[in-house]
């Protein structure tokens, strides 16, 4: 063996042993190690039922409801829900790991579809107020059916905040301040009597229990907001139209009407008047998730154009070794925010708000460059990255546009001039 | 019937410009404005896009850059250019659609390959737009044969003949070859995220014969040959690419004006109006490097292309940001501005080899840029 092979062989061993020490550093070992089961999964079982549901044209259900039957058979519905509150997670991940313990799950279900994660993602969105709440007894009580459902006949949750009148502006607070909304609870005997609409709600129509967002004093808005745990067989409840999207097709979204649907006391999640704080956790805790939605698209980019490179026999191309360069350098660094943001508990808003726009506008970058990489070739269905790219946009929309985002990242500073640069 | 033989004559001065572009603008809000979506499935529905073609043709948009001596409107690259962007504002895909035709009618007319039974709007699909990879020999006797695979034939799915450029020996050969022709297979239609009322296709040719219009004996004359009807037609898909952007951009003024937010319409609200701002800034750079490419040839052809397609997918994205989650649901219109906003990037090649070819073609001249 020559100097050279031997050197090299020795820089790629160094190179190989460094990358292991810094996963390891940046993520906890136990979190790293859960990537492969959940790619395998998503490899496997998922892809084809997504690629379906994208090819319908009709937004028909039944993809969704095998995508979340097979998630189920493989524990997925319930593996983060901590085991006090019935599931199967540990509520140590939590409080070691923070939103870390969604990152594996998120990214790689991602890396297939972005709205694959959503689909599930949402899932366990619409269970966080319950669980952010912290009354055990009673999340106990609300979860069962989800935690001690059947894997053929799988139960999900949904979030409902978004309304045809409020939508971004809902989810910063000077935005929610003036928010015009129109979904609002009434006090009655035993409950609340619920009247309103909401629109976009991820899985609102395959939900078996949403928690929604109500004001209960128009004056008030959304300071008066508190959730409510609804479930599709309560009186009043309705499912309107289910949207035709651009993309994330895996992930339906619904709109919810509210017809004097009475909601009992014991539905209530925490306290009166405690929604819009609520709210603000969940999206806290939720902003690094969709992070991890949008890189695990750019992951799964990535990967795809790593193929057509090969493919292509371009790996020597110096033009396309740097453009491919540049991609995944956006990309690491984009990552590192996202895992210093999901690693803090409770999370920090500046930073859960920054790593949600940096890492949704990195991820839509490197699709369309990627796409560019590729030429016509990456415009087509069978090539799988116009399919990411399309999922991609949406999460520079959801949970707060990106604009939002930035407002959100900057509500401590322009409240109390407080600016933490650590 | 909008017909822009109406008032087809001596072209091309600004006047006639400003008429052809209006009866386009007429055409594109009562035939094409109400088959948008019918027109927007995957794959390309071939049947609609030859309903399609008949209503193009009727209107004569399927002879504008013939020359009037074969019977065609002699319109040049400007006005072409301009109404392929009109019709863009409302289906990006009908105007790659005519795009098809037309670059590859500009190269005819440039090349002598025009003729008197072109009249009546025989659909000419580009096959020159990715290049040239097929391969053509003369066989005993003097009859060429063409072989080869060709990707991205635009307008393939729906035509009656192709436009191709072959290599020979020693430089190459143009021909119109009909897409029924023996040897000649035209694949399914390309399945895009967008364009999709184009529809493209592969085509695989295996000893087809052909009659030339243009022979080149010389090979970096017919490289030169074929860089510039590409060129001719790169820049006229970043027209496509600015009318698109225009279309996706009112669309999102529309709905600033529109949509109420914490009291107030949206487009009051600073961070909008920063926002639409931006757009109107790269919309506007990018149209005016298109017209003057467009006046003036050369690469800035190429240039063009490349900002306007960046900068019209630039567009689309920020218009779809105005617009939160109603702007990623179908019905609102500017999803589709953007997905062909991003296949337009694509056409021909991506934007870093369009940028890399301009230098190359260049590279030992002291004189350039």
């Amino acid at each position: 063996m020559s100097i050279v092979e031997r050197f090299s062989g020795w820089l790629s061993d160094r190179a190989s042993a460094r990358r292991g020490v810094v996963d390891v550093l940046g993520l906890p070992a136990e979190v790293h190690g859960r990537y492969a089961g959940y790619r395998h999964w998503a490899e496997t079982e998922a892809r084809a039922l997504v690629e379906a549901a994208d090819a319908d044209l009709h937004t028909h259900l039944d993809t969704k409801r095998d995508l979340l039957r097979s998630a189920a058979r493989a524990g997925l519905l319930t593996a983060m829900i901590p085991g006090l509150f019935g599931g199967k997670g540990r509520l140590s991940d939590f409080s070691r790991h923070g939103g870390m313990t969604f990152l594996p799950f998120v990214e790689e279900l991602g890396a297939v579809s972005p709205g694959l994660s959503t689909l599930i993602g949402a899932h366990y969105l619409g269970l966080m107020p319950i669980l952010l709440a912290m009354d055990i007894p009673n999340g106990r009580r609300l979860l069962k059916p989800v935690c001690s459902a059947p894997p053929d006949d799988p139960k999900i949750c949904a979030f409902a905040i978004t309304e045809p009148g409020a939508g971004s502006d809902a989810e910063d607070d000077e935005g929610g301040a003036k928010a015009k909304l129109g979904t609002f609870a009434r006090k009655v005997k035993g409950g609340y009597v619920l009247n309103g609409r909401k629109c976009f709600i991820s899985g609102g129509n395959l939900a078996s229990l949403i928690t929604v967002f109500a004001a209960l004093d128009r004056e008030q808005g959304i300071h008066s907001w508190t959730c409510f745990a609804v479930t599709p067989d309560m009186s009043g409840f309705s499912v309107g139209r289910v949207e035709d999207k651009m993309g994330q097709r895996a992930s339906p979204a619904a709109e919810l009407v509210f017809e004097d649907v009475f909601v009992p006391d014991r539905n209530r999640v925490g306290r009166e008047n405690d929604g819009w704080r609520l709210n603000s956790l969940t999206l806290d805790t939720s902003r690094p998730a969709v992070a991890g939605i949008a890189l695990g698209g750019a992951r799964g980019v990535l990967r795809e154009v790593a193929g057509w490179i090969d493919e292509m026999d371009l790996r020597r191309d110096r033009s396309v070794q740097a453009e491919f360069g540049e991609l995944l350098g956006r990309y690491e660094a984009a990552r590192s925010l996202m895992w210093r943001a999901s690693g803090t508990f409770p999370p920090r808003r500046d930073l859960s708000a920054c790593s949600k726009f940096v890492a949704s506008d990195t991820a839509m970058l490197i699709a369309s460059r990627a796409m560019d990489l590729m030429g016509e070739a990456g415009g087509l269905r069978a090539r799988r990255v116009e399919r990411l790219y399309r999922d991609i946009k949406l999460t520079q929309i959801y949970e707060g546009t990106n604009q939002i985002n930035r407002l959100a990242a900057m509500e401590d500073y322009a409240a109390n001039g407080t600016l933490s640069l650590d | 019937m909008t017909s822009l033989q109406v008032s087809a004559g001596p072209a091309d001065n600004d006047e006639m410009r400003a008429a052809f572009v209006e009866t386009a603008g007429r055409l594109a809000a009562r035939d094409v404005a109400s088959r948008v979506t019918l027109l927007d499935t995957h794959p390309c529905d071939i049947r609609a896009a030859r309903v399609l073609c008949g209503t193009l043709r009727d209107a004569g948009m399927l002879d504008m850059a013939m020359p009037e001596s074969a019977g065609g409107l002699g319109l040049g690259r400007q006005t072409i250019g301009e109404i392929l962007a009109r019709l863009a504002e409302t289906c990006a895909g009908v105007a790659l659609l005519v795009w098809a035709n037309e670059s590859a009618g500009l190269a005819m007319a440039a090349k002598g390959g025009a003729t008197g039974g072109d009249t009546g709007g025989r659909f000419v699909a580009n096959g020159l737009v990715t290049g040239s990879p097929l391969r053509a020999t003369r066989r005993t006797g003097g009859d060429w044969r063409m072989d080869g695979s060709l990707p991205f034939a635009w307008g393939a799915g729906c035509a009656d003949e192709v436009l191709l450029a072959a290599k020979t020996e020693r430089g190459g050969i143009f021909a119109r070859v009909p897409l029924d022709a023996a040897g000649l297979v035209v694949g399914d239609p390309d399945d895009r995220i967008g364009l999709r009322a184009c529809p493209s296709a592969t085509l695989t040719l295996d000893g087809v014969a052909v009659v030339p219009f243009a022979v080149h004996a010389d090979a970096a004359e017919f490289e030169g040959a074929v860089a510039d009807a590409r060129a001719d037609a790169f820049v006229l898909a970043g027209a496509i690419a600015c009318g698109n952007a225009r279309g996706a951009l009112r669309r999102a003024m529309q709905y600033a004006r529109e949509r109420y937010q914490g009291g107030s319409i949206i487009i009051e609200h600073t961070l909008v109006q920063g926002l639409l701002g931006k757009q109107l800034a790269d919309l506007r750079a990018a149209e005016a490097l298109v017209a003057t490419a467009l006046a003036r040839g050369g690469d800035d052809r190429l240039l063009a292309r490349v900002v306007a397609t960046r900068h019209g997918e630039s567009v689309c994205l920020d218009a779809m940001q105005v617009f939160g989650g109603y702007g990623y649901m179908r019905d609102y219109g500017v999803e589709k501005h953007l997905r062909d906003a991003k296949m337009l990037c694509l056409v021909g090649g991506g934007n870093e080899r369009v940028l890399q070819s301009v230098v190359a073609a260049h590279r030992m001249r002291e004189d350039w840029p």
